[in-house]
């Protein structure tokens, strides 16, 4: 199995969970720089939220803001990992 | 003319953005409140300079117009009408160091929440100019198709 992760834009997903409904992702907290990171399972596939440039993972320093990007995203359900 | 790809990218900048100046939302209001108490310091200290600036004014205009007459009035002139002299002297001093100071004081303060808002538009402004710089060229390449382009 492939564990690793790739990096996935806002738009790619927004359009991804348009396609294909709901998505399960998740919000994993990172204690080194105390924020939250959206990991979503596209078929099989761990992807990570990127910043616009698509360079790094985007990092949520507040867990409403993760959750008001994922409901503009199309996402249903959010769980947080701590 | 600007891709929908382009604007969807503005749009994850924008936001991102906003997330970063709602992150940043008590550093910002501690920011504001130093940014008041320097300000007001400022402010106080110069408004003893215009005072001081103003008596020293109507000190040395008072000495340019000196003349007998008014050498004569002081000598004639009792306690009361001097001390009222030196009153209304040092009112009209604040009033005039105080209007200087008021008319200052409206562009002393910074605004930290609207600096950063806009920082914020122009950053976006910059980061458009850039991404239809780059679609121009990708275009001229004939590497994308731009809807509407060329198009009169």
């Amino acid at each position: 199995m492939n564990n690793a992760k790739t990096l996935i834009n806002t738009a790619a997903l927004t359009a991804y969970a348009k396609e294909h409904g709901q998505v399960p992702a998740i919000a994993l907290g990172i204690e080194s720089i105390e924020g939250y990171i959206l990991q979503v399972d596209l078929d099989g596939q761990i992807n990570v939220l990127s910043t616009y440039l698509s360079d790094k993972p985007r990092v949520f320093k507040r867990a409403d803001a993760l959750l008001k990007e994922a409901k503009k995203m199309g996402l249903t359900t959010v769980s947080f990992s701590l | 003319m600007i891709t929908e790809i382009g604007q969807s990218v503005l749009d994850e900048l924008s936001s991102e953005l906003t997330e970063n100046i709602e992150d940043k939302k008590a550093v910002i209001a501690i920011e504001q409140g130093s940014n008041i108490f320097v300000t007001c310091v400022k402010l106080l200290i110069e408004l003893i300079h215009y005072f001081f600036t103003a008596i020293g004014m109507i000190l040395l205009v008072t000495f340019a117009f000196l003349n007998e007459s008014i050498l004569n009035g002081i000598q004639t002139a009792t306690i009361q009408s001097l001390l009222n002299l030196h009153q209304t002297t040092l009112v009209i001093a604040f009033v005039v160091s105080f209007s200087v100071l008021f008319v200052k004081s409206a562009s002393a303060f910074r605004n930290v929440q609207q600096e950063a808002e806009g920082n914020k538009s122009q950053q976006i402004q910059q980061a458009k100019a850039t991404i239809e710089l780059v679609e121009e060229v990708l275009h001229r390449h004939r590497l994308i198709e731009l809807a509407g382009k060329n198009k009169l």
